[in-house]
């Protein structure tokens, strides 16, 4: 049996067109605009058109960072929560290398104000680690020339000692970037004692990044020094876990012996 | 006595039902649930751009949101329908019946009381998703605070309401009232120590004084709801919350106390 109904699309187009018609009838019944305001409009959109073609195409340019409000600006900025200001800096900061149009490298940016924002940071933020994560994983990257680098790992370490605690695991990091990157074994064992030093008193941070710097010393040949280091480590008492002793001192013995 | 107490909680109690029902119907609820999924997936979206941290990022960014979007939405709720009230003549009409304006006042602010408690139990619930189990006392004490914070500014927005009966006039007020007393701690700290200033010229001084002055009669909201308590550093101490607690219940009461003062100075 034939079915008499319409179609669905024909009843929708039908439906549309009479929305539409509904739609003019409506404009028709309004009091028509003067002809000085449709002129009015069209001369306002060519000039649009005018000033965009004046104006040319945008084209992409490095904007620099610039250095960071003080502190206090910043709280003003933030209506006084600056964690939360912080955290989003963290991310705006890194996210500078990636400009409209634009990739830089991290050889493009100028470290001094990227250390001065990630100083911002972590006033804002003092328990915050990304800033120091930033610092030494990011912007050690080799797109970074080692002028770069080495700036942005003195960073790193000059803003460890502020807390030692929480923030050894950077300095360890900056340690093995100046041995393995930089290839400055000096800079390297700085560093490493440096983290020592600091960290010797704190049983939190664990036994390999203490004892980093006796280490880097047995690689470069300076026996005597790492020597002395794992003894006096040995008679402090510091080493409760008997297996790190053990381990400590089968190497020193292997150095007395001279077979490291 | 007793039968004079009834009156009034009748009155009062009648009124705080209609200023729930006025925040339902105007689509409060929708406001909320969409709020609290609106806010998550903008996090979200932050979220993706952090290398570390993410957690911490998510927390602070909806704890720093949410507080402003709630504080807006309502503080605006506020003005909005006693601005409207006003205008439209309903509040004439209340009050031909039985209620005093105290009663009106009261009615209004118990009810926005109420709508502040629903929004801040809400956000507590959706931020417990993210928030670590071991910091949950530290999110009751955030959303403890978003609750006070939101009660003084609904007062604030009352009072402005009541005495301009005018929208711009009232937002434009309320705002500037926000905005200086979150950053009311800033600005007390730099007129305290001027940079490129003569700290003993006069400007210094007035500029002193003057921050001096309003740190007497506004209170630091910055001290409030802060996004650091989630990260479970630097979270208030018992005494210092209950100075928090007290002095925002204090100020809500002496902003309501104000409106119901202006609006009984006005001719209806």
């Amino acid at each position: 049996m034939k079915s008499n109904s319409v179609p669905l699309w024909r009843s929708l187009l039908a439906y549309g067109a009479a929305s539409w018609r509904l739609f003019l009838a409506k404009r028709k019944a309004q009091a028509p605009a003067p002809r000085w305001l449709w002129a009015l409009l069209a001369a306002g959109l060519l000039t649009t058109v005018g000033l965009s073609h004046l104006r040319g195409t945008p084209t992409a340019a490095a904007q620099a960072l610039g250095l960071p409000p003080d502190v206090l600006k910043a709280r003003l900025f933030a209506l006084d929560d600056p964690v939360a200001l912080a955290k989003w800096l963290n991310l705006v900061v890194q996210a500078h290398d990636a400009q409209p149009g634009m990739s830089l490298g991290y050889g493009q940016l100028d470290y001094g104000q990227l250390a001065a924002w990630l100083d911002l940071s972590l006033a804002l933020d003092p328990a915050g680690q990304y800033p120091l994560m930033a610092g030494a994983r990011l912007y050690t990257q080799n797109s970074a020339d080692p002028a770069r680098q080495r700036q942005m790992t003195d960073w790193v370490a000059s803003r460890f000692t502020d807390d030692p605690a929480k923030r050894w695991p950077w300095m360890a990091h900056i340690s093995y970037v100046a041995k393995t990157q930089l290839k400055d074994m000096d800079l390297a064992l700085k560093y490493a004692e440096i983290l020592r030093v600091h960290t010797e008193k704190i049983p939190t941070v664990p036994a390999w990044a203490r004892q980093m710097d006796i280490f880097l010393k047995i690689e470069l040949n300076d026996s005597d020094s790492a020597k002395l280091l794992i003894g006096q480590l040995l008679k402090s008492g510091q080493i409760s876990d008997d297996n790190e002793f053990r381990f400590l001192a089968h190497t020193l013995q292997e150095l007395e012996e001279g077979k490291r | 006595m007793n039968h004079r107490f009834k009156n009034n909680w009748v009155a009062i109690a009648t009124l705080t039902r209609l200023t729930l029902l006025e925040s339902w119907r105007g689509r409060g609820g929708r406001f909320l649930f969409f709020t609290l999924i609106a806010v998550q997936l903008l996090a979200s979206f932050v979220v993706e751009m952090a290398v570390t941290e993410s957690n911490d990022v998510r927390l602070t960014t909806a704890a720093f949101l949410y507080r402003l979007c709630f504080v807006f939405a309502l503080g605006v709720g506020m003005i909005a329908s006693v601005v409207r009230e006003h205008e439209s003549g309903f509040v004439y009409v209340l009050l031909a019946h039985p209620v005093s304006r105290m009663h009106y006042v009261l009615g209004r602010m118990l009810g926005y009381a109420v709508v502040a408690l629903v929004a801040a139990l809400a956000v507590m619930g959706v931020m417990a998703i993210w928030t670590p189990t071991a910091l949950w006392g530290a999110l009751a004490v955030w959303s403890m605070s978003l609750w006070l914070e939101l009660i003084v500014m609904g007062s604030v927005a009352l009072f402005f309401a009541l005495g301009l009966r005018n929208m711009v006039g009232s937002m434009v007020m309320w705002l500037a009232f926000y905005l200086l007393a979150r950053v009311l701690d800033v600005a007390r700290t730099m007129s305290a120590s001027p940079i490129g200033q003569d700290p003993n010229g006069l400007a210094a001084i007035t500029g002193q004084w003057t921050f001096n002055a309003l740190g007497w009669v506004i209170p630091p909201l910055g001290n409030f709801t802060r996004s650091e308590w989630l990260l479970g550093h630097l979270t208030p101490s018992l005494e210092a919350a209950w100075v928090l607690g007290l002095w925002a219940i204090a100020y809500a009461a002496i902003c309501t106390v104000a409106a119901a003062i202006d609006l009984y100075r006005h001719e209806v």
